[in-house]
């Protein structure tokens, strides 16, 4: 049942894997990147480092893959205010190495999550920076991602508009709304893990065609609901449901929120919470919808890593655990 | 429905992840499905990820200390504790799984179900498209051939120890673990098959629970009639007067009393009194075992026929039947009250002997006395004592009546498996959909969920509508879609069997093809072009355009970013995509520029002819080929001038060169930001040494491209260039040798 894959530093501190599952990536605390791949063509090789290089001059805090028809590329961000792109070329003797694509100097402040979306106007990278700052760039370039533009940069946090407060961050999460019949709509979710009150809840933003604006869309809150640090948001693939499902972990529990978009001219969203699932009892640090969007799997300070199925009434419940255990 | 949720395992679960056997009642808490072993220190941090299909990734890291003050001066963190141990990658499996069955036997099975399930659809499709064309054949019996081939593909049936069909007597242990897994799925399935799909069974219903009881009684529960006699043939193989031994007849009684005439037969011939070297005058002993085993060959069935060799007659048309049965049964009651029984001297073949008279007399002391298992009762009552009755309806009631006489009897019987089967075949019998998909889905895999549908849905009304309603719970899906969703997935889990889940996902109306497309999307086509081929025959046979061109376009820009240039731009013209292919065309032309060795100038002429003309058309790039004959040109000079050559022939050449950069300086054929390089190209020949190369005209075309070019920079719409290029000191190179050029055309002129 169990297959063990790849052993991992301390340093790591964040890891994702590429489109296929092929490919892995490993973002660490001494701001390098490690790369990991399985050497032959049918996949059942183990894994092995493949590329490893310094990338930052603070902890990688997270490390994404780009969208395939971009190459192998990663983006990274850190504690160091930058977000750089790199991606595996071959070099003159057919050799592949990673190398430096693009630098995108951000602030003295820290990136918290920087995440692509394959819009059909452009390759659009959104960071989140420790200010509460949203900046999302793009690009029209489609082999070559040298050249980025600021395409746009707002606060998340209402009161940072009138330039009254300000906020510190520890962690962020964004997610974009999967791709529908193929196409991607610059639309996606992000959340704030914040001591400060004013941060809010987890956040719904689009791009407003009409208005050639980023605009809020929905907050995932209930009326005078206490709020809490927002950790991890995923936004659920949807393969034909008529609404879509949003996973959201504040506090000590994973909230699953639906939004349907009706089809009138207004636009309106309406936004329910589904489910509040709160069985791993501290904070839930990520989570992942599998491939239909019908069963969720998420992972908590308990040390377990839970699935959760909506039952046939549509009450959300937890399917089995993957426990964890200290080898003695 | 509220009834089904009702019902459904763990309030209502769809697809129980768990492994059978394991769910708890308790609905709150759900069963560990499994434990990971790591070396993190403290609580790990855990990174979740789905694979392919129910592929678990699960990244255990050490959880890192959060800085105090964010406004660390470099940012660093402090480093944590090293421990020995660090993070670990695991992969999980998710679903439930047959311990005993191999992942080899699951894919045999998965290979040799899909085609059927696939025919079946057709067949659907068929009906639907032209209904008169199916005249003849009912939808229950194409079902009914789908049914047969699945059943023959998870194995061959069983049969009692000692009926002339047993087999499993001879292979190995291991072999028998594997074949009693697969046979509990396999007489579901038949049982399912009895009752769901087939409509002639009704007729000859009793007689069909014989010969499914027959194939699986071993599977129902560890002590049922096939473990009897499967301890009787062990026994037998010692004992010399097997009469005297009480077992011998009750396996006799037992094997009757479900219909197993064949197995009754041959044990009686086993009898002592048949042998020989008889001591004692045995002859009406002899002739009483005799007149039973004969009675017995000739007891009527209500059933098409028989297999051949076996006892028993076989009647079709039930009045004949019944005649038959009343004859026969006469006959046996003659036997019972005949005064031989009087002179037998073997006082247990007396007794055994009567016990099966009586039996065929339909005794249910003695009935109850010779089953163990309910539907071994339940198949005696309908054979020996309502051989006429109308099974179909009550049947539950009477099973029920049935299963109550067992446990009173019978406590032992309490492993949860066990139960669940008997629920199971309960709610079959009693026709009650709802508890069999429960049931079913906590007792097998997806694949049998998705299979068994098809059984459900062949005739039965209530189950069509049950199945394939769409339900809002469910996003709009129905239960039928759900289960072939679910079995798709675990399907798309490994690399050997994704290439069949596109048939189940084709038949879900709904969210099948948005699977497929992420299914597809999700290959690792860049891995290698075998893969990207496959997965490119697939969108073609399910018409998903946009899939294929994204596979294109990913297969194209990772060989292209690999090295294979060639490849690259051929993967990419299958994709149609105009930008990146012009911005390949612009990466080459910034390849002509920067260097001119022989070597790279003919691998770049080989790629700018796989672009082909027809994204000359499509890009009016023409201007590719042309700059590649310019570059050819200035390179031939060079050559020349270094052989110091005829200056005649040196001339000619020179003004080949010129040409071609006239031609590419032609309105409409180079796009403005190629025109400051070429420019530059050209001063060589502008400062030919011998003579002036271009004329005034000429001259000036170069000049007015020059001064556009200021303009652009001027108006600043300068798209493409870079503008640093237009500085100062190169311009005034490229000027100062245009108008040297122009005074020395002037004055040749």
């Amino acid at each position: 049942m169990e297959c063990s894959s790849i052993s991992l530093s301390d340093s790591v501190l964040y890891t994702s894997w590429n489109y296929s599952g092929e490919r892995y990536a490993a973002a660490c605390n001494d701001g390098s990147i490690q790369i990991w791949s399985r050497r032959n063509e049918s996949g059942d090789a183990p894994f092995s480092c493949t590329g490893q290089w310094k990338a930052h001059n603070g902890p990688v805090l997270k490390v994404v893959w780009a969208p395939p028809e971009f190459g192998d590329m990663v983006v990274s961000c850190s504690t160091d205010g930058c977000v750089t792109l790199w991606e595996e070329v071959a070099e003159g003797d057919g050799d592949d190495t990673w190398r430096l694509c693009s630098h995108l100097e951000q602030s003295r402040t820290t990136v918290l999550d920087v995440q692509f979306g394959n819009c059909l106007s452009g390759l659009k990278l959104v960071t989140a920076g420790a200010d509460g700052h949203v900046k999302i760039y793009e690009t029209t370039n489609t082999l070559e991602l040298k050249h980025w533009q600021l395409q746009a940069e707002f606060s998340s946090v209402p009161a940072l508009k009138e330039g009254t407060g300000k906020v510190s961050c520890t962690a962020a999460s964004i997610s974009w709304r999967p791709p529908v019949d193929s196409i991607q709509r610059p639309v996606f979710v992000l959340g704030y893990c914040s001591s400060s009150r004013q941060v809010g809840p987890a956040k719904v933003w689009e791009f407003a065609e009409a208005y050639q604006r980023w605009q809020l869309l929905a907050e995932l809150a209930e009326p005078n609901e206490k709020l809490e640090p927002v950790h991890h948001v995923s936004w659920a693939p949807n393969v034909g449901r008529p609404y879509e499902l949003i996973a959201v972990s504040s506090g000590r529990a994973v909230s699953i929120w639906r939004l349907e978009f009706s089809s009138d001219s207004q636009g309106r969203i309406s936004v329910s919470r589904v489910a509040h699932l709160q069985d791993h009892n501290s904070e839930v640090w990520h989570f992942d919808w599998d491939m239909s969007g019908m069963t969720l799997a998420t992972s908590g300070g308990d040390g377990n890593v839970r699935l959760w199925q909506a039952s046939f009434g549509g009450q959300w419940q937890q399917q089995g655990i993957v426990a964890s255990m200290r080898e003695s | 429905m509220p009834s089904f949720a009702a019902v459904a395992p763990n309030g209502g679960a769809l697809v129980p992840l768990q492994q059978q056997g394991s769910d708890s009642s308790d609905s709150s808490t759900a069963a560990v499905l499994h434990t990971v072993y790591h070396r993190v220190q403290g609580a790990p941090r855990i990174l979740v990820s789905w694979g392919h299909g129910n592929c678990l990734r699960l990244s255990y890291l050490q959880q890192q200390h959060k800085p105090e003050n964010e406004a660390n001066p470099n940012g660093l963190q402090p480093a944590v504790a090293k421990g020995n141990g660090g993070g670990k990658v695991v992969e999980i499996e998710l679903g439930k799984k047959d311990e005993n069955q191999t992942l080899a036997e699951k894919r045999r099975i998965a290979y040799a179900s899909v085609q059927a399930f696939a025919y079946l659809q057709s067949q659907q499709l068929m009906q639907i498209e032209a209904p008169s064309r199916a005249y003849g054949t009912d939808w229950w019996q194409h079902v009914l051939e789908y049914s047969h081939s699945i059943s023959s593909a998870l194995g061959p049936s069983g049969a009692p120890p000692g009926s002339a069909s047993d087999v499993s007597s001879d292979p190995s242990k291991a072999r028998l673990i594997c074949y009693y897994q697969l046979t509990t799925v396999k007489a579901i399935w038949d049982f399912l098959e009895v009752f769901y799909v087939d409509k002639n069974a009704a007729s000859w219903l009793p007689e069909r629970l014989v010969d499914w009881l027959a194939s699986y009684d071993g599977v129902l529960s560890s002590a049922t009639l096939f473990s009897k006699l499967a301890n009787l043939q062990q026994k037998l193989l010692n004992l010399r007067f097997p009469e005297d031994d009480e077992e011998y007849w009750d396996g006799i009684a037992s094997a009757l009393a479900v219909g197993w005439l064949d197995i009754v037969v041959n044990l009686l011939r086993m009898h002592g009194s048949y042998q020989h070297d008889q001591i004692d005058n045995r002859a009406v002993e002899n002739g009483l075992v005799e007149t039973i085993a004969v009675l017995i060959s000739k007891m009527p069935r209500l059933r098409p026929s028989l297999p051949p060799g076996s006892p028993g007659q076989a009647f079709n048309f039930k009045p004949e039947f019944t005649k038959a049965w009343e004859r026969w049964r006469s006959q046996v009651a003659k036997l019972d009250a005949s005064m031989y029984w009087g002179e037998c001297n073997h006082p247990e073949t007396l007794q055994g002997l009567k016990k099966l008279v009586k039996i065929l007399l339909g005794s249910i002391d003695d009935l109850l006395a010779a089953t163990s298992h309910w539907i071994e009762l339940l198949v005696a009552h309908l054979l020996h004592v309502q051989p006429f009755s109308k099974v179909s309806e009550g049947l539950a009631s009477y099973a029920i009546k049935c299963m109550e006489s067992r446990t009173s009897s019978n406590i032992d019987e309490s492993a949860s498996t066990e139960d669940r089967l008997q629920e199971l075949m309960l709610a079959i019998l009693g026709d009650d959909t709802e508890v069999v998909i429960a049931e079913c889905s906590r007792l097998f895999d997806p694949w049998f969920m998705a299979h068994m549908i098809e059984l459900l849905t062949a005739k039965s009304k209530y189950a069509q509508t049950l199945l394939r309603e769409e339900q809002h719970t469910l996003g709009g899906i129905s239960l039928e879609e759900l289960h072939r969703l679910f079995y798709s997935q675990v399907l798309s889990s490994h690399q050997l069997t994704w290439q069949l889940a596109p048939v189940y996902l084709s038949a879900c109306p709904r969210q099948g093809l948005g699977m497929l497309e992420t299914l597809l999307i999700k290959q690792p086509v860049s891995n290698s072009d075998r893969l990207a081929l496959k997965a490119l025959e697939v969108t073609r046979l399910y018409d998903l355009k946009a899939v294929a061109t994204t596979i294109h376009r990913v297969v194209g820009v990772h060989h292209w970013k690999h090295g294979h240039k060639g490849a690259g731009i051929a993967w990419l013209q299958q994709a149609h995509d105009d930008s990146r292919l012009s911005a390949i065309a612009d990466e080459l032309l910034a390849s002509y520029s920067s260097k001119i060795s022989g070597c790279s100038l003919q691998n770049l002429e080989g790629l700018v002819e796989l672009l082909g003309p027809e994204l000359h058309a499509m890009q009016g790039l023409s201007f590719l080929h042309r700059y590649s004959e310019f570059k050819a040109g200035l390179q031939a000079t060079q050559q020349l001038r270094a052989k110091n050559p005829d200056p005649q022939k040196l001339a000619d050449t020179g003004r080949q060169a010129a040409d071609s950069l006239l031609q590419l300086l032609k309105p409409q054929v180079t796009p403005e930001r190629f025109w400051l390089p070429i420019l530059h190209d050209s001063v060589e020949l502008l400062e030919w040494p011998e003579q002036p190369l271009l004329n005034v005209s000429e001259t000036h075309l170069l000049l007015n491209r020059l001064q556009e070019l200021l303009l652009s920079k001027v108006r600043g719409d300068l798209e493409g260039i870079n503008p640093q290029d237009l500085t100062r000191l190169p311009l005034e190179r490229v000027r100062l040798a245009l108008a040297t050029n122009l005074g020395r055309a002037m004055l040749q002129e």
